[in-house]
């Protein structure tokens, strides 16, 4: 792909060092039909007048991130689960985008649709229309919908600075990374961070059981009052109390 | 004991003393970027402000929370009641940038009293609607003063405020209107569309509905695109249009329905407004939230699926005054 900040053909963007992030309309969303969830056809020349640039006039870092982006399709199996491990810390570090624009559903479905489609079914499987369509244009508050703002959100939760090692931890345990970003208190970034550090090693009946007591927990207690080192102590509890519980059974 | 009381204990939720809403929490002003551009006193009846302009960065909210001293003697064992052991802090949710966090007012020991709250927000991490809700959380368990009375766990929630919401994106389309687009298409050469089908409601973007009315029938499509307001033509088309409109909102509702959360909300703004119009008149309930969970709940079950399709329909023939328009179509249309 070229150098600059070119518009291509296929409404992409060739870029070096950052181009504006783009969003598709609600236009473009319509195009994104069961042939095209199939992976039967692509939008090489319709889409680019259904793309908008984003109000904020951010750039994003998209050449680079294809590269990385096709350096972890090289390494990993279709399908493989672990993918996600590998490819969030360069989707978080490559697109330095603020919550606010995050929370731009457009940004999500520009990404999966227009930028990164071959990456959405490398890591994807079809199997219905249903779920498919979500890995392309889910977004918003559900974090395990679109393939590449969950990588990101959980990527947002989970970072310290420049070290994901905790993000590529929990997301080479795709089981676990359900359990707790399915929990409304993972929203919440101590717990979430907890959570993760402390289950990381558990296995996915302790991290279930975890969880559920954690909901229960916090019918009684606000989870704002916690901080990652309360939080850190109460997870570890449940878990020696599920272990003891199951030596004892 | 009212709804509306400021000490309205939740005794069925919490096995403990807990007042909901015994701590009073009011905004007196908000700036941006250090300007005061946002009047809250226009908005202190609902506890709600949007913004007057997207051209700032930072929000510094300034309001008090007081903790009356009937809520310290309330929630805390008498020996305590001199020096409580608590935290007094409010919460910011927002549900659109997953972000929920807390901005510390008072730790370790409260005293009743009215307290300062400044807090300052960045308008890069919101979106949408912001809540803020203040709690008295319990400090460090004396297990000396636990009689089984009162909450003993550290952090376990003793009061809270009535919230204030600010909504970073301006006010919400809150009277009704869905915003759904409708469009005629040919239905033949569509595949995507029923060939033989007034309309078609297109959930292809969930997030997105659309209504596409079949333009081969040409009669329908030119008495719903008429313009007038009187005469057998425009009564015509307020049944037709009411028909289209029934099996439209029956399919939304179902759709908002199944979509909604564990706290009472869905994903997509469209399954908000359509909640917002008809959740609380499906089961009588003046609680938005606990009613949609309702309708998740009844529409998850086999066994209450037949009674729910008969609320819906109750409420749709209210919402569309279908009576109303059928007698409208035989006495100024039909005239009979």
């Amino acid at each position: 792909m070229s150098s600059g900040d070119v518009d291509t053909d296929d409404g992409r963007l060739a870029d070096n060092t950052g181009t504006p992030l783009r969003t598709l309309t609600s236009e473009g969303r319509r195009l994104v039909d069961p042939a095209f969830l199939r992976g039967e056809r692509t939008y090489a020349d319709e889409v680019g007048q259904y793309v908008d640039e984003h109000t904020s006039d951010v750039h994003v870092e998209l050449q680079g991130l294809r590269a990385d982006l096709q350096a972890v399709v090289d390494s990993y199996d279709q399908y493989d689960s672990t993918i996600d491990a590998a490819a969030a810390p360069a989707v978080h570090r490559r697109l330095d985008i603020s919550r606010r624009i995050a929370a731009d559903p457009g940004v999500w479905h520009y990404l999966a649709v227009v930028e990164f489609p071959e990456f959405v079914r490398y890591r994807w499987e079809f199997n219905t229309e249903t779920a498919m369509r979500e890995k392309f244009l889910g977004a918003g508050t559900d974090i395990y919908s679109n393939a590449l703002h969950r990588l990101w959100w959980i990527a947002e939760l989970t970072h310290d600075g420049d070290d994901y090692s905790l993000t590529e931890e929990v997301l080479q345990k795709q089981t676990l990374a359900n359990k707790i970003f399915d929990r409304w208190f993972a929203r919440y970034r101590p717990a979430a961070v907890a959570c993760c550090a402390k289950l990381v090693d558990e296995s996915t009946e302790v991290a279930e059981e975890v969880t559920l007591r954690l909901n229960r927990v916090f019918s009684t207690r606000q989870l704002e009052g916690m901080d990652e080192a309360e939080l850190g102590r109460l997870i570890q509890d449940l878990v020696t109390d599920i272990q003891n519980q199951g030596t004892t059974d | 004991m009212s709804e509306r009381s400021p000490q309205r204990i939740s005794r069925s939720a919490l096995p403990y003393p807990y007042r909901a809403d015994g701590l009073v929490f009011d905004v007196q002003a908000v700036l941006l970027d250090g300007e005061e551009r946002v009047d809250v006193n226009v908005s202190r009846a609902n506890r709600r402000w949007a913004f007057p302009t997207d051209d700032w960065e930072r929000c510094r909210i300034v309001g008090t929370v007081e903790l009356p001293s009937s809520v310290v003697d309330a929630v805390y064992p008498e020996s305590e009641r001199d020096s409580p052991p608590g935290s007094l802090y409010v919460t910011i949710r927002c549900r659109e940038t997953i972000y929920r966090d807390r901005w510390m007012v008072q730790s370790e020991t409260v005293e009743p009293k009215t307290y300062e709250v400044e807090l300052e927000l960045q308008r890069d991490g919101f979106r949408g609607e912001v809540e803020l809700k203040p709690y008295l959380t319990r400090g460090a368990a004396d297990q000396s003063t636990d009689d089984g009375s009162y909450a003993s766990s550290t952090h376990a929630r003793l009061a809270s405020a009535r919230p204030w919401t600010m909504l970073v994106d301006g006010e919400a389309d809150a009277d009704g209107e869905t915003g759904l687009d409708v469009r005629v298409e040919s239905f033949s050469t569509s595949p995507r569309l029923p060939k033989d089908g007034l309309y078609y409601l297109d959930m292809g973007d969930p997030s997105d509905p659309l209504i596409v009315v079949n333009g081969e029938h040409n009669r329908v499509v030119g008495v719903l695109q008429s313009e007038g307001s009187v005469g057998a033509e425009a009564r015509m088309r307020d049944v037709v249009f009411d028909q289209i409109q029934y099996g439209v909102w029956s399919q939304l509702i179902l759709h908002a329905g199944v979509a909604v959360d564990s706290t009472g909300r869905p994903q997509y703004d469209w399954q908000s407004t359509v909640l917002r119009i008809f959740a609380r008149d499906l089961y009588g309930i003046d609680d938005i939230h606990a009613a949609s969970r309702r309708l998740k709940r009844d529409l998850k079950d086999p066994t209450t699926v037949p009674e729910v399709m008969q609320r819906i329909d109750r409420v749709l023939q209210r919402y569309l005054r279908q009576r109303e328009q059928l007698i409208n179509l035989m006495e100024e249309g039909l005239r009979i």
